[in-house]
């Protein structure tokens, strides 16, 4: 892919033809999608759908095999440091520098971007304050759970105010309470005028902040477009299985519950 | 339910082998590496019958196996999922089925098959008819079945413990202490051999101390079946049973524990002041390079993962000081050279610096294709680290060896020694990047990592001292016969090393610029 599309003033991601290969096996099968500026887009599918790999390829923490990226038109893979400005990520797995507390980690990500110390100490303040981690204090990154380190992971990605935000699985292992302050966090990014990728297979909480969606499948996008038209006067949820789903619904499994005789 | 544990630990290690086919060679190696040490205790043990003291080898070497059946599951906690009750925890199985299964898991693998060639050296040594040969048999599996218990209850005992961040941080230490007290054991056996084999009078003294422990009499009585003595053999039996017995009992109270907690949680300090990156190290540039620097530095005092690459920095130089002298007794001038070594020895770490971040380095490639302040940070932490220990190491060889002349020549020395090895490690680092394993023993696993990370830092620690090899023959010149020249050698050197520390660095960051994604795939743990 040399050409940059045409006419993506409006959009903040922009991904043609993109895929991936692990070993013979294709996990991404050359998928196209546009995200315009200021909107929650919502990938979702079934584990092993390609969401994961999509998003590393569309982050520059995997190469592609083939396809481009563009962030805010910039070409990702042509000039990453340009396009990796743009970006903030909340990666899968949550692996992070676990021997730092929350505030050294932030300030360790703020100077990693080049940011002014002094406003990577107010943002970072800020930002743990409104993600309940202010009384972490030298507390280590190693000793947090598992909704704290998202909430960290997650400040250390809005720290430089990115223009394009993915999150892999954002609320995935959250209690109610963080959930709804990372969703009023998230609110007020696109409210200013931030794009949000999310991935997720929680369909309701996709259909509850996601304006657009895309439906992946075996690396495949099967279906894309705005949440209404995705649904069609259904739940997203019966979109989606009727999409993907249902291979399994004709196996017989009567022994599942009964006595053991 | 035995059978089903072997086979599902000869699964493990099947897995574990094939996991990485190229790395197939490396993994096969690694298992081979102890059988030179297994043929040497064999051969010694077969011999032991014309001894002076014919039961002192075969009580030392069953007391040392022991050890080893202790030590190794500890750090190799994390690789075996069968020396971890909780795995087992939810399934409907008894305690005493459990037990039997992880007994028929731990007979599977090298370890069970390498102790008992072992032994087989004292059944050779002790035995001239069948009923010698059985007697012997019946020790050898007495032998085989004590470490096992001993070592499963232990590892049960403490599995909690092991499965903490606490926990494994003590094994990294453990490790790396083993590491060096093998080195140090070795060089002490060096001074104990002679020409004919062992010098009897340190095994005997050994055997004596310990004559009261179970694995001890065990060993005496091998010797005990030579010259018939059967009630020595009997007690040496009916001792071991019943610290069997103990030992299972032991471990069946520890199973129960361990399988119905939850893991220790780690104390944390309570909520002070957030503290910045830079708090306690003021004097580092406040940006990147800095920021990695002072990552880097917190780790050293934090990861002890990082922490343990010292002790070989540390430890090696002075054994080496005074193992490497030709007085045992007293130092010579050359001995606060060996301070230097001490750099060297970090190559663990300087030879992969990306390696202990793991994918945490995701935050790296995020933000664009420089990696140049990156290797220049962890260059500077490591500076920063070892050069006041390789200093003071310095200092202290030369006040002992009243060696003040070698003292200001080595403490002149150490930027230009840092210079090169930090250099030749950065492209090391940048050109093979090698995995380590999050839990566990992080310097060895089952697929032959642990092989290709020692192989990759002995390959750097040749070249180093290829390169130094000149500049230490004009010192040694220098001190011999014109101390004139020692200055101009050392300026010369510091030019050599400044040339050697900015061209490597400067070539691995430009390879590794538009290569992060890939640095990033290789370092995943998952590949280790």
């Amino acid at each position: 892919m040399t050409e940059p599309p045409r006419d993506q003033d409006h959009r903040a991601l922009v991904i043609r033809d993109l895929t991936k290969s692990f070993g013979g096996r294709q996990a991404v099968a050359g998928i196209n999608l546009d995200v315009t500026r200021g909107n929650f887009f919502g990938l979702v599918g079934p584990n092993g759908a390609g969401k994961t790999t999509t998003i590393n390829m569309a982050t520059g923490l995997l190469r592609p095999d083939a396809g481009a990226v563009w962030i805010d038109g910039v070409n990702l893979w042509a000039d990453p440091v340009a396009a990796k400005s743009q970006i903030g990520v909340l990666p899968d797995g949550l692996r992070l520098f676990e021997r730092l507390s929350a505030p050294e980690l932030l300030t360790y990500h703020g100077l990693l971007r080049g940011l002014p110390e002094s406003v990577v100490e107010t943002r970072a303040h800020q930002l743990l304050a409104t993600l309940d981690l202010g009384a972490t204090g030298n507390k280590l990154v190693a000793d947090f759970s598992h909704g704290m380190r998202k909430k960290v992971t997650l400040a250390a990605a809005l720290l430089h105010s990115p223009r394009v935000l993915f999150l892999d699985e954002p609320f995935e292992g959250v209690d109610p309470v963080s959930a709804r302050t990372i969703r009023s966090v998230l609110e007020q990014y696109t409210a200013n005028g931030g794009t949000v990728v999310l991935s997720s297979h929680v369909m309701e909480l996709v259909e509850r902040l996601c304006s657009l969606v895309a439906i992946m499948h075996l690396g495949a996008i099967v279906a894309s477009g705005p949440l209404d038209t995705i649904r069609n006067g259904r739940s997203l949820e019966d979109a989606f299985v009727a999409l993907v789903g249902g291979a399994h619904d004709t196996i017989d499994m009567s022994w599942l519950g009964a006595s053991r005789d | 339910m035995a059978w089903r544990f072997a086979r599902l630990k000869l699964r493990i290690v099947r897995n574990g082998l094939l996991r990485n086919r190229a790395r197939l060679p490396l993994a096969i190696i690694s298992a081979l590496v102890p059988i030179p040490i297994v043929v040497a205790l064999f051969v010694v043990l077969s011999r032991s019958r014309h001894q002076a003291h014919p039961g002192a080898l075969p009580a030392l070497i069953c007391t040392a196996m022991l050890l080893s059946w202790i030590v190794i599951p500890v750090l190799g906690y994390g690789n075996d999922d069968t020396l971890d009750p909780m795995v087992f925890a939810l399934f409907p199985i008894g305690r005493a089925q459990l037990m039997r299964g992880m007994l028929g898991a731990a007979l599977v693998g090298f370890g069970p098959l390498y102790t008992l060639i072992v032994l087989l050296g004292a059944v050779v040594a002790f035995t001239n008819s069948l009923v010698a040969a059985l007697a012997a048999f019946v020790l050898t599996a007495l032998e085989i079945v004590l470490c096992i218990t001993v070592s499963r209850a232990l590892t049960s005992a403490i599995g909690a413990l092991l499965n903490s961040r606490r926990g494994r941080d003590i094994g990294v230490i453990m490790s790396m202490l083993l590491v060096v007290g093998l080195q140090i054991a070795n060089l002490r056996l060096q001074h104990n051999v002679s020409g004919s084999g062992f010098s009897s009078s340190g095994v005997t003294r050994m055997a004596h101390l310990l004559r009261w422990v179970p694995t001890a009499i065990l060993g005496q009585g091998f010797a005990a079946i030579a010259t018939h003595h059967w009630a020595q053999w009997a007690l040496a039996v009916t001792i071991n049973l019943v610290v069997i017995g103990a030992a299972l009992l032991w471990w069946s109270i520890a199973l129960a524990r361990t399988t119905t907690r939850s893991p220790d949680k780690v104390a944390t300090q309570p909520a002070r002041q957030p503290s910045s990156l830079f708090r306690r190290l003021p004097f580092l540039p406040h940006n990147r390079m800095g920021a990695v620097a002072a990552r880097e530095l917190l780790g050293f005092r934090r990861d002890p993962r990082r922490a343990a690459m010292l002790i070989p920095a540390v430890a090696i130089p002075l054994v080496w000081a005074f193992s490497l002298q030709p007085s045992a007794t007293a130092l010579t001038g050359a001995a606060p050279a060996f301070a230097l070594t001490g750099i060297v020895f970090t190559n663990r770490f300087s030879a992969n610096i990306f390696g202990v971040d793991g994918n945490a380095f995701w935050p790296h490639v995020l933000v664009g294709n420089n990696p140049y302040p990156d290797i220049c940070g962890k260059q500077l932490a490591i500076a920063l680290i070892i050069s006041p220990i390789v200093a003071v190491l310095a200092i202290a060889l030369g006040v002992v060896a009243g060696a003040y002349e070698t003292m200001f020549v080595a403490i002149a020395l150490i930027p230009c020694v840092l210079g090169i090895h930090l250099g030749i490690g950065a492209v090391s680092s940048a050109r093979f990047p090698q995995p380590l394993p999050e839990r566990g023993n992080p310097f060895g696993t089952l697929n032959g990592q642990g092989c290709a990370n020692g192989l990759s830092a002995i390959a750097m620690l040749a070249i180093e001292l290829l390169i130094m090899l000149p500049i230490a023959i004009a010192l040694v010149i220098g001190v011999r016969y014109s101390t004139a020249s020692i200055p101009i050698t050392i300026a010369i050197s510091y030019a050599i090393a400044f040339a050697i520390w900015r061209t490597t660095t400067q070539r691995a960051g430009a390879y590794l610029a538009p290569r992060l994604p890939e640095l990033l795939a290789r370092i995943d743990p998952k590949q280790a």
